[in-house]
């Protein structure tokens, strides 16, 4: 337990010398293993890390990637956002409205809350300064939307939690979606109340035809979400497959549309290839610290202490979200899930949650933690695309994230809210 | 040489291993769809997998885009001066050499350990070439990690003299 304990301080400490992420959790996981097993810390390192990227179920979050940056680079972006426009821009909010409706929708395409607040970041925010918005606001409304990313389906998160927990990955997606709609609408209510307090100037209401115009010029691209869950779901393909699909419908609708070039193909295929390392380099490391964790025997004391002082489900679930929380704010959220789903999944089942309950909350629950500081990655890229200091950037943030954990209450208290879409798919009761 | 290897080879193995993992799991729901599976798809695309993870942080490398937390490196940088602030990156570069090494050798021990079991459904297939593969992605990582401190040691050294 020592030896764990000083592993997580050395972990902390590389990582705010500016240790990359992946080599401050994969060096302390070393000094763990080498003081438990001596040399030996050579080849189970090797193993384990190489062992913890080996699953087929992994692949769908590249893909997922390569769909989103293709779409992204290919003009359907832009094309969300004028939907977007189209359909909220008139409500008290204006832009404010748009940038979390058009959040909403280019989830559907990439399923990662950071590609969210880079793709469409800077598209938002440049309009919304534009048009007389306080570059503050603009920044919390641009980061605080993007964490619906990873909620509504194809989503990378739910990829490598499905593949953890041994969970479906088709109900995860469809867990998701309601969740994720949920958080829009809060996040909307909120901007509309910066826009009653007089925060946001009123934009001008759309005529019809522009209404029509810009959902004929997006709806190809709002398919992608229905043909990946529907392609799961109708059990025609796996995940991964659905991901392959996926990035084969981005790519031809890229060249229907004639905005992207071969020599565009390659810098897309790089940047993916090197997000894939960065990204799975920390569920390598992570998988070694957690080994070294589940050797110690953790995750027994773990389960056998919340089974002596937790007596119901949401008693549980609420100590997870608390956990989770503060976890978020120290850990990058997916090395934080590779590492607390295994610790925490022996009480869940004992408790008998459901594990799709269980993962949307684990995943919003750390998907916060990219807008708090110290490690709050979307706080960072948002206020560097705004131009405006952290500390701005945090006082700015706190209303919406306050929505988004009243949001994140309600799905820990009511699991049919999360579990609705699932169990009619499968045809399951409701209750 | 080592700079063509750097910049060219390692980006186009990690897009050339997207571009094969596409068309192999594209090829399996195609093939399966017409009653002929590919029995040995799924193998092979975790193996393609593995090295695409490992060949991508080579990339990253190169690119600069590992995940890290730089608010006290900021903080600090702004009170110290860009000088005294080598050492500090100097150590980061260190650390990272000493995670590549120990992940390193321990990849050199399970290629020989597994140099001669074969896997499942992949015929003539050896576990083995799957850690040869992604020790040659961490010796290229080492490479770039490698060359930078030795950049940074020049700096000190000329920041020392004069």
């Amino acid at each position: 337990m020592t030896t764990l304990l000083i592993a997580f301080g050395l972990l902390f400490v590389l990582m705010c010398f500016r240790v990359p992420v992946a080599i401050s959790i994969g060096l302390s996981a070393m000094l763990a293993v080498a003081a438990e097993l001596g040399w030996k810390v050579f080849p189970v390192s090797a193993q384990v890390m190489v062992d913890g990227v080996n699953s087929f179920v992994l692949i769908a979050a590249p893909f997922f990637m390569l769909a989103g940056e293709i779409m992204n680079r290919g003009g359907l972006t832009r094309r969300i956002f004028r939907l977007a426009n189209a359909l909220v821009g008139r409500l008290p909010g204006g832009l404010g409205q748009v940038n979390v409706m058009a959040s909403m929708l280019f989830a559907g395409m990439t399923g990662s809350a950071i590609s969210d607040a880079v793709g469409l970041g800077a598209m938002e925010i440049e309009a919304m300064r534009e048009r007389g918005y306080d570059r503050k606001l603009s920044a919390a409304i641009t980061a605080a939307s993007s964490v619906i990313g990873p909620m509504i389906p194809p989503s990378v998160p739910m990829v490598i939690y499905g593949a953890l927990a041994g969970v479906s990955i088709g109900s995860l997606f469809l867990a998701g979606l309601v969740p994720g709609i949920l958080m829009g609408v809060a996040l909307m209510i909120t901007v509309a109340i910066y826009a009653k307090l007089g925060y946001c100037p009123r934009e001008e209401k759309v005529g019809r035809a522009e209404i029509f115009g810009a959902l004929r010029a997006a709806l190809p691209s709002l398919a992608l979400p229905l043909i990946v869950v529907g392609g799961i779901y109708s059990g025609f393909f796996t995940p991964t497959e659905a991901a392959v699909v996926a990035t084969a419908y981005a790519g031809v609708l890229a060249m229907l549309y004639r905005e992207i070039s071969p020599s565009d193909y390659v810098g897309i295929l790089i940047r993916v290839g090197s997000a894939t390392g960065a990204l799975f380099l920390i569920v390598a490391a992570t998988a070694l610290l957690g080994w070294i964790v589940t050797r110690s025997g953790v995750m027994i004391e773990v389960a056998l202490w919340l089974g002596a002082n937790v007596s119901s489900q949401f008693e549980l679930l609420l100590m997870v979200v608390a956990l989770c929380l503060v976890v978020g704010l120290f850990m990058e959220p997916i090395a934080a899930l590779v590492l607390l789903v295994p610790i925490l999944l022996p009480a869940v089942k004992i408790l008998q949650i459901d594990l799709v309950h269980f993962g949307i909350v684990v995943i919003l629950s750390l998907m916060i933690g990219l807008l708090t500081p110290p490690v709050g990655l979307i706080l960072f890229v948002v206020a560097r695309i705004a131009e405006i200091s952290i500390q701005q950037m945090i006082k700015a943030i706190a209303p919406f994230l306050l929505t988004l954990i009243v949001v994140l209450l309600i799905l820990t208290a009511f699991p049919a809210v999360v579990l609705v879409l699932p169990r009619l798919a499968y045809g399951l009761p409701l209750w | 040489m080592w700079n063509t290897l750097k910049s060219h080879v390692t980006s186009a193995l990690a897009a050339s291993l997207l571009v094969i993992l596409f068309a192999a799991i594209l090829a399996q729901i195609i093939l399966r769809a017409v009653g002929h599976p590919f029995i040995w798809a799924e193998e092979f695309s975790v193996v393609g997998f593995i090295w695409l993870v490992f060949t991508g942080a080579a990339v990253a490398y190169q690119r600069t885009e590992h995940l890290d937390v730089d608010l006290l490196h900021v903080a600090m940088s702004k009170r110290l001066g860009a000088g005294r602030m080598v050492f500090w990156d100097g150590a980061i570069l260190l650390l990272q050499l000493v995670f590549l090494s120990v992940f390193g050798i321990g990849l050199v021990i399970m290629t020989r350990q597994t140099w001669s079991a074969s896997m499942g459904a992949l015929e003539g297939f050896k576990y083995g070439w799957i850690y040869l593969g992604v020790l040659v992605a961490i010796i290229i990582c080492a490479g770039i990690v490698a060359k930078r401190l030795l950049h940074a040691i020049r700096h000190m050294a000329s920041g020392a003299r004069s």
